[in-house]
């Protein structure tokens, strides 16, 4: 069975079809999660208990979502922002896009400085992924460990296509410079 | 379409979907056309291979991402919570259980015996409101506000109920019979019609508030870890929720105007304090008009015990140190906070609010 028809299964009331596709997506679902609130496992969990029970609640009026994965991502992201929002109802919270401009750009000592701390490629790279706004890493994690296209990137993080493919473009140019700066000086890096 | 890859750069790769998908996931279809496309424009040979090496990068850099470890133990606890909370929503609509559940029911069971699903209770659906009306007789009536504004609710017995958005409040066909009793979710002031015969009760999350006649507010969403009750007017008692054993009451707080009770859900503890900005009170002993808080070589104890009769707030002080202290000052538009900083001033001492009540450490004058 393909993931379309294992929903159409679910979607008839198949039990044994809603675990595997449990099953399937569980682990993109928490990682995606956890990078989003990383401060609390429970709540993660918590946010895909609820992404599944109303799937099952609501199972009969559900449509067949072209990517599954990319529709339960974005679910998840749905709830917890829900939750979030309601915990925070009487102080309405930063807008994400506010905390991108706050991000202050790394200069190139802190750059070396985090290159030098680091042990592995993998590591060096990790860092500077990490120096990126939040919304370029999550952009980044979107499109190339989710694989999801710009279209369905911009419905999770609520921008257009072409703003979701800026929001890589930007990360990748930064990233490439960060790259090619120490390569001149210490080309033993890369 | 290919041709508009001719002027490609790395960067134009990297955020073309037909691109970045062939490098993760291949299909045969996708690596015939890279293929001939490649053999078609050799010139963009070396853009492309920097970008698939990129590609790899931005991927070995997100290694620790992609491989976030959720344990298999995890994996199958929540998959156990969330079949039971769908077999709890089935029970209105009944399907048939196939096979497949009752090995996780199994599964359920074996975890239920280690142990290992303890903390389930906390998180557990539906919310103690949910199941408190679940044990009400079946008639009994609901408001729920949706609306942005509080709404303002008339109970059989005259009490006046400010409801605040997203909550909802419910009593029992017999409200008033025996007691008065109500159900919260969410946050109320109440203005309760005195009858001494009838108690009133507020059950919410895991407390309960019994009055006899007075305003108050209680504040019980199911999403938030604590349950706060504060008093405007008269005194209300405030004790867990354990209908199994009746002598818990003692184990509750009484309140009195301008306090208020926090519950943390987690600690199961009660932590009684001042309410954020006191207002002055009018009990029916004394319903003489507000002192106007202006002294001159007004004794310290006097001014103190206007201090707590205009508040109903308790104070304690030293009395014989501060027996010959006077003060001069117009405290009129002071809060309560302001005009205590301003007594202990004069007479160097500090306050603490602990309990509800403010104590007041220190401080001495000479006697003149």
């Amino acid at each position: 069975m393909n993931e379309q028809q294992l929903w159409a299964a679910f979607q008839s009331g198949n039990e044994e079809a809603y675990t595997q596709l449990y099953q399937l997506h569980i682990r993109a679902m928490y990682r995606y999660g956890m990078s989003l609130v990383a401060v609390s496992e429970a709540f993660v969990l918590d946010c895909v208990h609820d992404v599944f029970t109303e799937l099952w609640a609501k199972r009969n009026r559900l449509t067949t979502p072209n990517n599954i994965r990319h529709y339960l991502l974005k679910a998840l992201k749905n709830r917890i922002m829900h939750l979030l929002e309601r915990k925070e109802r009487y102080n309405k919270s930063l807008d994400e896009a506010d905390y991108d401009v706050l991000w202050t750009e790394p200069n190139e000592l802190e750059i070396r400085e985090e290159l030098e701390a680091a042990n592995t490629r993998q590591q060096r790279l990790q860092r500077l992924i990490a120096q990126l706004p939040p919304r370029q890493q999550e952009a980044l994690k979107l499109r190339f460990v989710e694989n999801m296209n710009y279209n369905q990137i911009g419905e999770v993080l609520d921008v257009n296509q072409q703003s979701a493919k800026n929001l890589v473009f930007r990360a990748v140019e930064k990233l490439r410079d960060w790259i090619i700066l120490p390569f001149l000086t210490f080309s033993t890096f890369f | 379409m290919e041709h508009v890859y001719e002027t490609f750069l790395t960067a134009d790769f990297l955020t073309d979907d037909a691109f970045v998908h062939h490098q993760l996931e291949p299909t045969p279809q996708s690596t015939q056309f890279w293929d001939s496309w490649l053999a078609k424009y050799p010139h963009r040979q070396t853009e492309y291979q920097k970008a698939v090496d990129f590609v790899a990068s931005i991927r070995l850099g997100l290694t620790a991402y992609a491989q976030t470890n959720l344990p298999e133990e995890t994996i199958l606890q929540l998959l156990t919570r969330i079949q039971q909370t769908n077999a709890q929503t089935r029970l209105t609509q009944p399907t048939v259980r196939s096979l497949g559940w009752m090995r996780w029911a199994a599964a359920a069971a074996v975890f239920l015996a280690l142990g290992v699903g303890f903390w389930w209770k906390t998180t557990q659906r539906p919310t103690l409101y949910e199941q408190q009306l679940a044990t009400l007789p079946n008639a009994f009536s609901e408001k729920t506000n949706t609306s942005p504004h509080v709404q303002t609710i008339q109970l059989p017995d005259q009490s006046v109920v400010s409801l605040a958005p997203e909550s909802r409040i419910s009593y029992p066909a017999n409200f008033g019979q025996q007691n008065r009793t109500v159900y919260l979710s969410g946050e109320a002031a109440f203005s309760v019609t005195r009858n001494s015969e009838k108690p009133f009760l507020v059950h919410a999350n895991e407390v309960v508030t019994k009055v006899l006649g007075t305003r108050f507010t209680v504040r019980a969403f199911a999403g938030e870890d604590r349950v706060q009750v504060q008093v405007q007017s008269g005194q209300v008692s405030v004790y867990r929720n354990e209908p199994t054993n009746a002598s818990v009451r003692q184990k509750g707080v009484m309140l009195m105007p301008n306090q208020r009770v926090v519950f943390n859900r987690e600690t199961d503890q009660f932590d009684k304090m001042l309410v954020d900005a006191p207002t002055l009170v009018l009990t029916p002993t004394r319903q003489k008009k507000a002192p106007s808080f202006v002294y001159n070589d007004t004794p310290i104890p006097q001014v103190l015990q206007e201090l707590i009769e205009a508040y109903g707030i308790d104070i304690r002080y030293n009395k014989e140190a501060l027996a010959n202290c006077q003060l001069n000052s117009s405290m009129t538009n002071e809060s309560f906070e302001q005009k205590l900083t301003i007594v202990c001033a004069t007479v160097g001492a500090t306050y603490e609010i602990i309990d509800g009540q403010v104590i007041i450490n220190g401080g001495n004058c000479q006697p003149q």
